[in-house]
């Protein structure tokens, strides 16, 4: 439709127009320069009425009849839309005098000017949009409303046409003295800050979404002024680190650069938009470290080196940044604390072969403690830097000087130090102090390989302990098992809880067979010549062989068991019960030796219990007639029984110094001497010790073949067939927390449970259960 | 493969059961009667010595595979034992029309493809060998002893008649596997090993199999065969006299 009809009303209209706009524009010039000055309720009602009667004046001239409706609406958006670019165009003159006068700034005058301007600028369009909210109602909407481009309501008129006529004109001098502004500040001047924060309101508000002009953007703002900013920032920090660098430490290039990072955060705050944070930081990290982080990393080592905790804080924190930043610090921490603990073991292992158990674990955990404090200090305790550390000490645990012949070392003397602490006698610790002990023992553990190797060795040594009643504490043992168990599970320490629980059971079998025999035997013509304690071991969960030699009992100790076997055949039908000689013992009273009142006491062995009793009958005994009696066999008789009595002159030998033979005669030494009246006969020989070791580690491997043959039949029988390289695969999974297999022991497995029939092979890499 | 046979047999036996006994078998169970060891006791059986007796009459040397072809083809129980029913099904399945096996002379003609087969059919040639394991070993063991293993070995692959010649040119692949196998392992054979040491025969004379590039730890071998391919590594790393490449 033509916009004006060539008619009578028409004309009028233009009249109209002209005579209003002047109306207008003069009103609106007041508010633009003195709306300081205030502006009356009467101006302010005749603006509005004139933009209304001028809106709605055209309706009446509507032609045809058949459209009113439609007429009307497209009259009225005639007219608005004269007026709209009427204030459009002045705005535009408005703007080019004020960029005329921008000229004639710099630097902060300009930014003083700029700012000043704007705020008068646009009090003064929220004024006029007020004034003209009649159009914005009506037109601008319907506009709108029918998708119109480049119509907005008066008070983003104001602000596209300050972008346009303005803003674009001036920004980039804007800018300039910003960013020179900011840089001042970053070189230590104090500056006006709020000065920047209007210039980043006033670019943001020009933020304006073009599909939407109810929503702002912040593509003005980015464009204009972060994109410059982060620039400058850039530069500025590449320079400055480039020459600090050169002429300071890195210790002290951490600190400057924590400081700028820190500095550059606040500022943020202080008078940035928060949407530049990420960028910001992102920036900064690349020119204040990614640029440097060769550098930083090169004095990682040394920092190490020298314990420098609080300068690795920094390193970490600054390097943490940036991406892949602690990536080439884990390895070396790894490889750093797998060299200290090397190096402490190596301190430990040039003394020799004897040390303590407790100072090789001690030597492990020093290097533990000392660098998990690193990591939770200066690493924050960051999950992949405990990981470096513990695979650290995997390595040095499981492979030192200590372990170089033989890898199970570890778990061997990590036994033995449990069982150091776990025995009465050495100096005790107290009760919370030794549950720490026992803490630090299961970190240690925690790392162990050969968790089997410990199991063999702890088993042996807590049935040592139960056997001997030697235990520090009932509490103690349980709850040492309990860690074990929590770290493997149930039957890692199954066969530990039984043997406690025998332990348990038997003292309350003691006490009723005491019952029992006081009732039973009070009758009897036999008088109780020894009086007896007996613990009832389970074969299949002790790790205690019967004895290897034979042994003929003396009477009194037949007699005793006797009556024990009565009670335990009365209460159990069917057990088979093996005497374990050699772990039995007794105390003598030396009755025979004159001097003193009180008699001495021997703590013997049952082996040697049964010697002595011989020479009840008869003052000398030949060797020959000892043997025959006793029935031991040499190795024992002769050092662990005749060798001992000889050397703490309980008997003197005939000839003096006869070797044990027959011939050899022993006789009872009378004149018997000790300071202690209680003299302990029974003791271990050293051979003994080394040969139980070795057998412990011959019982492992023997163990270790059966778990993997019952891991590979468990497996087969549950998948049926299986490829050989999963099956390995699957045996390593469920044997690594025992001991780390070897594919080779685990291939020679596989030969043994084909060549038994167990499983066979379809083809030749895929395997099938035999069932 | 043996349930193969039988079922066969079945079918034959089924088939003529209405005619009675073909002339085939007729003569069949003529010439098995004429080796049987002990008539009175044992009707049906051949034993070690009849065997030999027949396999002389075939020309057929005990130093040779054919004799391991022989007794696949007729499904032996044991080594040297035949039986009656397993040596008249069997030789009745290959018999033709025009060249019925049922007298020395013919079955010496299809011997001579057997022969030929061996040589030209390594699928063939495996399964002989894979079978003769039940020959090798004693009577009720399951594995074999370590020189009856190389009296075997030396048969298929030392070159012997009939064999295969493992040693290569470049490679004393044999003679290496002995001095491994008598020097080192010296355990006796269980069947697994047995029928991998075909299938390592068979990677090294693969085209570039000499290299051993084959070889993998993870690889399913046997140990034995794992050991043998460092024990060659060794020895070409410390000699190279051996080198194949």
């Amino acid at each position: 439709m033509a916009p004006v009809a060539a008619s009578n009303p028409a004309n009028r209209g233009r009249d109209n127009l002209e005579s209003t706009w002047a109306y207008l524009e003069e009103n609106v010039e007041k508010v633009m320069t003195k709306l300081r000055e205030g502006v009356d309720m009467k101006t302010y009602m005749g603006v509005y009425t004139r933009v209304h009667n001028f809106c709605t004046s055209q309706k009446p001239t509507t032609t045809s009849p058949a459209g009113a409706a439609h007429s009307a609406s497209r009259g009225a958006h005639l007219l608005g839309q004269e007026i709209y670019d009427k204030l459009g165009e002045y705005l535009s003159k408005h703007l080019a005098e004020v960029n005329a006068r921008a000229d004639t700034h710099t630097d902060e005058a300009l930014l003083s000017f700029y700012i000043r301007e704007w705020k008068r600028y646009t009090d003064a369009a929220k004024y006029n949009n007020h004034l003209f909210k009649y159009l914005n109602r009506h037109w601008v909407k319907r506009e709108m409303d029918e998708g119109k481009k480049n119509i907005y309501d008066i008070y983003t008129l104001h602000l596209v046409k300050w972008k346009d006529d303005f803003f674009q004109k001036v920004q980039e001098r804007v800018m300039q003295a910003v960013l020179k502004l900011v840089e001042k500040q970053r070189n230590g001047e104090t500056i006006e800050q709020l000065q920047v924060k209007a210039i980043v309101d006033s670019f943001v508000s020009l933020g304006l979404d073009e599909n939407d002009p109810t929503k702002s953007t912040l593509d003005v703002y980015r464009r204009y002024f972060e994109a410059p900013f982060l620039t400058a920032t850039k530069d500025y920090y590449q320079r400055e680190s480039k020459l600090f660098v050169a002429e300071n430490s890195v210790v002290e290039y951490m600190k400057k650069a924590e400081a700028r990072l820190d500095e550059e955060k606040e500022r943020v705050g202080l008078y940035l938009h928060p949407d530049i944070m990420k960028k910001l930081m992102d920036v900064c990290n690349e020119a204040l470290i990614t640029d440097h982080s060769l550098l930083l990393r090169d004095e990682f080592q040394v920092l190490l080196d020298n314990e420098r905790v609080d300068d690795l804080t920094r390193m970490y924190k600054l390097l943490s940044r940036i991406k892949d930043g602690l990536d080439p610090l884990r390895n070396r921490f790894e490889a750093h604390v797998r060299k200290a603990g090397l190096a402490s073991v190596d301190k430990v292992a040039s003394s020799g072969d004897n040390f303590e158990p407790k100072v090789y674990i001690d030597a492990l955990l020093d290097i533990h403690s000392k660098y998990q404090q690193l990591v939770t200090v200066a690493f924050t305790g960051e999950s992949e830097f405990v990981r470096s550390l513990d695979n650290a000490c995997k390595e040095f645990v499981n492979r030192n000087e200590v372990c170089k012949s033989n890898s199970s070392r570890s778990p061997e003397l990590l036994a033995k130090y449990t069982d150091q602490l776990l025995k009465k006698g050495a100096k005790a610790a107290d009760e919370s102090e030794l549950e720490d002990l026992l803490l630090q023992i299961m970190v240690v553990f925690k790392y162990i390989e050969d968790k089997d190797v410990f199991q063999k060795f702890y088993s042996r040594m807590l049935a040592k302990r139960l056997v001997n009643v030697s235990s520090v504490s009932d509490d103690a043992e349980t709850s040492m098992i309990s860690k074990l168990k929590e770290a493997c599970g149930f039957e890692y320490t199954n066969k530990l809880q039984r043997m406690f629980q025998d332990i348990q059971v038997s003292k309350d079998l003691n006490s009723a067979y005491k019952d029992w025999y006081d009732k039973v035997m009070e009758d009897s013509s036999k008088k109780r010549t020894i009086d007896s304690t007996y613990q009832i071991l389970g074969t299949s969960f002790w790790p205690l062989n019967p004895p290897n030699s034979p042994f003929s009992p003396p009477t009194e100790v037949n007699e005793a068991i006797d009556a024990f076997k009565r009670f335990y055949d009365g209460k159990h039908t069917g057990r088979k019960l093996t005497w374990l000689w050699q772990l039995c013992k007794g105390e003598v009273r030396a009755n025979y030796v004159k001097q003193g009142k009180v008699p001495y006491t021997f703590m013997v062995s049952t082996y040697q219990m049964a010697v002595l009793l011989l020479f009840n009958e008869q003052e000398t005994l030949d060797y020959a007639d000892i043997k025959e009696y006793t029935q031991l066999s040499d190795d024992i008789l002769d050092t662990a029984v005749m060798g001992v009595f000889q050397k703490a002159r309980v008997v003197t030998a005939t000839p003096e110094g006869g070797k044990p033979e027959a011939g050899t005669k022993y006789t009872l030494n009378r004149g018997f001497k000790n300071k202690k009246l209680k003299v302990n006969l029974n003791v271990p020989i050293k051979s003994e010790q080394k040969t139980e070791s070795d057998e412990t580690h011959k019982t492992v491997e023997e163990d270790r073949k059966l778990l993997l043959q019952a891991v590979i039949v468990r497996i087969m029988k549950g998948r049926k067939k299986l490829r050989h390289v999963q099956l390995v695969e699957e045996v390593i999974t469920q044997v690594k927390n025992r001991f780390p297999p070897k594919v080779s022991d685990i291939k020679k497995n596989i030969d043994i449970l084909m060549e038994k029939d167990y499983i066979e092979r379809l083809d030749n890499d895929e395997l099938a259960y035999i069932a | 493969r043996s349930k193969k046979a039988k079922l066969q047999s079945v079918e034959h036996y089924s088939g003529s059961s209405n005619s009675g006994p073909s002339p085939v078998q007729q003569n069949l169970k003529k010439l098995f009667d004429k080796y049987r060891d002990d008539p009175t006791n044992e009707p049906d059986r051949i034993g070690l010595e009849g065997t030999m007796g027949y396999f002389e009459a075939l020309g057929i040397g005990l130093d040779d595979v054919i004799f391991l072809a022989m007794f696949d083809l007729l499904d032996a129980p044991e080594m040297g034992v035949l039986t009656r029913e397993s040596f008249v099904n069997n030789w009745s399945n290959v018999s033709t029309p025009s060249n019925p096996c049922d007298n020395e002379k013919s079955q010496k003609l299809y011997i001579e493809t057997l022969r030929q087969k061996l040589k030209s059919d390594p699928a063939y040639f495996r399964q002989v060998y894979k079978g003769s394991f039940t020959y090798a070993k004693p009577a009720g063991q399951r594995v074999v002893p370590l020189e009856d293993s190389f009296a075997f070995w030396d048969m298929f692959f030392g070159g012997g008649k009939g064999g295969i010649q493992w040693n290569s040119p470049t490679t004393k692949w044999y003679d290496l596997w002995r001095e491994y196998y008598e020097g080192k392992n010296k355990r006796p054979v269980n069947k697994d090993l047995w029928n991998q040491v075909a299938e390592l025969v068979a990677k090294t004379r693969e085209e570039g199999g000499e290299t051993l590039g084959w070889w993998s730890e993870d690889g399913a071998w046997p140990t034995a065969v794992d050991e043998f391919v460092a024990f060659v590594k060794e020895k070409r790393e410390k000699g190279g006299a051996m080198d194949t490449t």
